[in-house]
């Protein structure tokens, strides 16, 4: 079992059915404006199992939500909206992902992105797994940085 | 961050209890380090506070050298209440009694003790508790007991009745011994080590993904009158037998044109 970084291939096809919105998207002929989502990072640990292949949260693998870390993660903040750079276009959150004080209850190296407004069978929707390495962490302050959202450092990309 | 001292104090009493009042407010989640000497035919030493932190033994009890009535034990609380705060140390047979209170930041809020420490007691002018193991950055306290006592190499007093000394330092080395100079006499000394917050930071690396666009194919199949057999374009095949000819475009798998085009005699 392990983790792997992947855009999940779920995303994609909810991409196509317009499941996601990542930015608010403007009134045209079609659609009234829509408003952005909300979306979630949720840590995994090295015993968990997702990647391509997650379609929706689940608390299997997930840290146990105890002390400063409660279940499904904590918020990413997004004030960001999608771009593109030639023919690509991304989507990254606007901060970084912060826990104060936490412990975790085991070695983690992993975060699920999940949409918290675009559920399937009451459980959020994944977009993307994004590993790293084996971390833990006793009553300390844990930051997941953002890359740079441009073209070809972005945390969701399309080419 | 690194571990950082906040506030000491120190006080004494010829009685079986002594209080120490910290000038600042403790800061919730700091840790309280208190050393405690009790003159007393009793080893027994608590500790409490009027915040109502829980206080363990560090290490301890260390009798002094030859057997007297002297002893010595620190005592701490990881991730302590915050507010203003006065520490009790008794001993039920104390005739006199020290004790020196110190705050840290920065230090793990829980199980921060790192490995058990090191006591001993001797006979000269250097009480030493003796070499422990411990990790770099911790914060290495020590407490012992002889007359005019001065900080040991790269320690700082953090209180002392000239009999009693706490005294601390940050330890660049995974080896520690807390040591003082004193006196020429009787001592005991004890040294533990604290761990600090480590905070982790990760760099999250960006997925992507290659979008396509599909292939529109375009057949045309044309078929002759009078000829028995299959004819085929592309994926579009018509069966023979027939009398007139006919052509489709398919866009895709979607016939766009249907018409009769060709007759042959």
């Amino acid at each position: 079992m392990a983790n792997t970084t992947a855009m999940c291939t779920s995303f994609k096809k909810e991409l196509l059915n317009g499941s996601h919105a990542l930015g608010t998207q403007a009134t045209n002929s079609v659609r009234t404006v829509t408003t952005k989502d909300t979306f979630n990072g949720a840590l995994y640990l090295v015993t968990a199992t997702i990647n391509s292949t997650t379609e929706v949260y689940s608390a299997t693998g997930e840290l146990a939500a105890t002390g400063n870390y409660t279940a499904k993660g904590a918020l990413l903040t997004n004030a960001t909206v999608p771009s593109t750079t030639g023919t690509t276009a991304f989507w990254t959150p606007s901060a970084s992902l912060v826990w104060t004080n936490l412990t975790s209850s085991g070695a983690f190296d992993a975060v699920l992105i999940i949409n918290n407004k675009s559920t399937s069978g009451g459980a959020e929707l994944a977009v993307s797994v994004n590993t790293f390495g084996s971390q833990s962490i006793t009553a300390g302050t844990l930051t997941l940085t953002m890359p740079t959202n441009d073209a070809t450092t972005g945390l969701i990309r399309l080419a | 961050m690194a571990i950082a001292f906040i506030q000491s104090k120190q006080n004494t009493a010829s009685t079986t209890s002594v209080a120490i009042t910290f000038t600042s407010n403790n800061t919730a989640g700091n840790l309280l380090v208190v050393g405690v000497e009790a003159n007393s035919t009793s080893s027994v030493i608590t500790v409490s506070d009027t915040l109502g932190n829980t206080y363990s033994s560090a290490i301890g009890p260390t009798q002094i050298n030859g057997g007297g009535n002297q002893w010595i034990q620190i005592f701490y609380v990881p991730n302590c209440l915050g507010g203003a705060n006065t520490v009790t140390a008794s001993n039920s047979s104390a005739t006199y009694m020290n004790i020196v209170g110190a705050e840290y930041s920065v230090v793990k809020t829980a199980s921060p003790l790192d490995g058990a420490g090191a006591s001993a007691a001797g006979n000269n002018a250097t009480p030493a508790s003796g070499t422990f193991t411990v990790t770099v950055d911790d914060l290495i306290v020590g407490f012992a007991l002889l007359s005019n006592m001065v900080a040991g190499s790269g320690f700082t007093s953090r209180g002392t009745d000239t009999y009693s000394m706490l005294e601390d330092k940050i330890t660049s080395s995974t080896s520690a011994n807390a040591t003082f100079t004193a006196d020429s006499g009787n001592w005991a000394a004890q040294g533990v080590a604290f761990l600090p917050i480590v905070d982790v930071t990760v760099s999250l690396t960006g997925v992507l993904a290659t979008a396509s666009v599909g292939t529109i194919g375009i057949a045309i199949a044309l078929a002759l009158s009078g000829v028995s057999g299959t004819v085929s374009a592309g994926n579009i095949t018509a069966s023979g037998g027939v009398t007139q000819g006919r052509a489709d475009l398919y866009l895709g798998h979607k016939t766009v044109v249907t018409d009769n085009l060709v007759t042959l005699g």
